[in-house]
């Protein structure tokens, strides 16, 4: 099985990184032939839609996309899911939809393009639809939260992806797809240029480049995630310009003046973005700051709400070639009130959010659609709140057990479930195993153990205790990443803590042995509204049956992370 | 058989004062079963703390020794022999008025070797032979 996530936009990329982050985790999209929770067979890509090439979300994505696979090259199989790459040096496959046949790709605006690009001149026709500054604006930053701007961006360079000698190899990829079974899902913005604009259009495309002939297609699924706004960003640094007024260079100095010399605390977001160009990329940030090109925050709630009108009335109800519908599910994810960004940017490099709660929602959501779960119910799309009495307020700050639940079969997967049973298998490598003693000498950790009885098995146990600390270290920093407030937003400062607390040297007592007299609920591991009773002892047993080939790491972790997640339980506050 | 009664009599010769007395030999004998019989009782004790230990060891941690613990367990162990011995010694009336000073270290050497053979074995033949082997 292929699986492809089509990030679109600078959102639908945070998205993407948080899946991956999950994946590193330990979030399981399949079950193997033992009933194993895991990551077995097929592959994840991960293509970005984006005129922003520089954007910090791309380059965010492919050191994350680095980390993970340090992680899976010291594990092995089983653990996680195999991550296609373009190629050693390039993890993402770019979809520059600026990149189109035939044009020159310095200074792109929409002027140029709708010029020279299709097989008609439009040029006659744009001043019916575009203001000047809309047609000259260089588009090479993204849309400015106009999808109008960037629809017919979208539509030619989907057209491109299929014809021309110049998409050649797009061609071939096409093409080759079509013999696979394929998971697309696209993921972008309702509120955003590129993501309002990217998400119908590439729908539509793959839609109907999936047919084969007239009676057949290509086994694709196709989904869409639809982010409604769950962040705002910061308004302008500056007005734009009034009605009348040009644009100077006695006013750029001015401006550019005020970026430079600027000390206060709550300018210094804008500043620090400014900083972060170069000459020519400081100039076009002012005019395009003059033109009102840039997020606005009191318009994303409208915007997304056009957006949504847009998707029900011309998307939704829209059909492919072969008469199905665009996608095959939808998921909409939103918070009732955003939550506010302290960074400011206008697109490129300094464009890099800290990681919201309501990606890492997004994201389980692709991994629901990737582990094959449908929603239930005919062709009816389902609107499904994510969970019951949820106050606006308390959503400022989620807790893990707010996140959405999917399936693996018939099996619930519970976010916060499966955090506490990474943290308990994490706590075990670190703190429960006596890796400096000598394994023949091991009681109670029978499975491990037989690994390391053969003629340089101390050597091995050496380098394999190693690879453990590592692998556990990383997965803790990777469980950082997504709920480390100070890193992150949206989430309650108490998840860390917990985590923490699990992961630790101080959760050896509560997974001592339990005597007569203990107390069970005293010797429970708590997460939020889950908990488990384990002991290390409990956990030393868990092991895969023995057998002639070696177990790989992953294997044996991911072995003990399913029997650990099936003994977590939850008990409502 | 007379060599080794001469053997046994000659061994036996250095545990005790003087071999002037009628009886000498049948207390040097008991000297020295009284010290296997320490030893073997220390070691008993030494393996029941450890199993002891190891059922009351609340984690993996706890209940793994290495071979350096194993180590310190039986040398431990070597402490109540040598109280054992001494006990013996001064509290028999024959043992302290026949057996020599000399005799009393020769026995305590012999008890902590019988008694250091004794926790070997047993290790070597339960499943405790990971630990030390």
């Amino acid at each position: 099985m292929r699986n492809i996530f089509i990030a679109i936009g600078g959102s639908g990329t945070r998205v993407a990184e948080s899946l991956l982050r999950l994946l590193a985790i330990g979030f399981p999209i399949n079950k193997d032939n033992n009933d194993l929770l895991g990551s077995v067979g097929g592959t994840l890509e991960f293509w970005v839609v984006d005129p922003d090439i520089d954007s910090g979300a791309t380059s965010e994505l492919r050191i994350c996309i680095s980390e993970y696979q340090s992680l899976k090259r010291l594990l092995g199989e089983k653990w996680s899911i195999e991550i296609r790459t373009v190629s050693e040096k390039e993890p993402v496959r770019i979809l520059n939809p600026l990149n189109l046949p035939g044009i020159n790709n310095q200074g792109k605006t929409l002027r140029s393009l709708l010029s020279l690009g299709g097989t008609q001149p439009a040029e006659p026709f744009l001043g019916l639809f575009y203001t000047p500054e809309e047609l000259d604006i260089e588009i090479n930053r993204g849309f400015y939260q106009k999808p109008f701007i960037g629809a017919p961006v979208m539509a030619m360079f989907a057209d491109s992806l299929t014809k021309g000698r110049e998409s050649g190899d797009q061609q071939d990829l096409f093409n080759q797809l079509k013999t696979q079974k394929v998971n697309f899902f696209l993921c972008g913005s309702l509120h955003g240029g590129t993501g309002a604009s990217g998400l119908p259009v590439m729908g539509q495309f793959l839609r109907n480049a999936r047919k084969l002939s007239e009676e057949k297609h290509a086994d694709w699924q196709i989904s869409a995630c639809l982010l409604a706004p769950y962040c705002l960003p910061l308004g302008p640094p500056f007005d734009p310009l009034k009605q009348g007024e040009q644009i100077t260079d006695e006013l750029i100095k001015q401006k550019a003046s005020w970026f430079e010399f600027t000390n206060n605390e709550g300018e210094k977001p804008y500043k620090e973005a400014y900083d972060s160009l170069g000459e020519k990329e400081k100039e076009q940030l002012i005019k395009q700051i003059l033109l009102g090109f840039y997020a606005k925050p009191d318009e994303i709630v409208s915007r997304a709400h056009q957006g949504v009108l847009y998707f029900q009335n011309n998307v939704l109800k829209q059909k492919g070639t072969d008469a199905s519908a665009v996608f095959d599910e939808v998921y909409v994810v939103s918070k009732p009130r955003p939550t506010q960004l302290k960074k400011w940017s206008n697109g490129g490099k300094s464009q890099s959010n800290p990681l919201d709660s309501a990606e890492m929602a997004a994201a389980v959501a692709s991994l629901n659609y990737f582990s094959g779960s449908n929603v239930e119910g005919s062709n009816d799309y389902v609107v499904g709140a994510s969970t019951k009495e949820r106050e606006a307020d308390r959503l400022q700050s989620m807790h893990l057990y707010d996140l959405p639940h999917y399936n693996i079969g018939k099996e619930s997967i519970d976010p916060e479930r499966v955090f506490l049973a990474t943290s308990i298998l994490v706590h075990f490598i670190l703190h429960e195993i006596p890796w400096n003693v000598a394994a023949k000498r091991w009681s109670g950790l029978e499975g491990l153990r037989w690994m390391y009885l053969g003629k340089d098995g101390e050597t091995v146990k050496s380098s394999d205790a190693d690879i453990y600390r590592n692998v556990a270290n990383m997965i803790v920093e990777f469980t950082r990443s997504v709920v480390d407030t100070s890193r992150t937003i949206g989430w309650h400062p108490g998840e860390l803590a917990a985590l923490e607390s699990i992961i630790s040297a101080a959760s050896i007592e509560k997974m001592e042995k339990r005597g007569k007299s203990d107390n069970e609920i005293d010797r429970a591991l708590r997460l939020g509204q889950s908990f488990v009773i384990v002991s290390a002892f409990d956990i030393g047993r868990w092991h895969p049956e023995q057998r002639t080939e070696p177990i790989s790491k992953g294997e044996y972790m991911r072995w003990v992370w399913t029997q650990a997640y099936r003994l977590t339980k939850t008990a409502p506050l | 058989m007379s060599l080794l009664l001469l053997l046994e009599s000659n061994v036996l010769k250095t545990f005790v004062n003087s071999t002037d007395d009628s009886g000498w030999e049948d207390t040097a004998l008991n000297w020295l079963i009284v010290a296997i019989v320490v030893s073997a009782v220390c070691a008993i004790g030494m393996l029941l703390v450890k199993w002891l230990k190891k059922q009351q060891a609340r984690n993996i941690i706890q209940k793994t020794w290495s071979a350096s613990e194993t180590v310190a367990l039986m040398l431990i162990g070597l402490g109540p022999v040598l109280l054992g011995l001494l006990v013996a010694w001064y509290m028999t009336r024959n043992f302290f008025n026949y057996v020599s000073v000399s005799g009393l270290f020769k026995g305590i050497v012999i008890s902590w070797i019988s008694y250091l053979l004794f926790m070997s074995v047993s290790h070597l033949l339960s499943p405790w032979r990971r630990d030390l082997f």
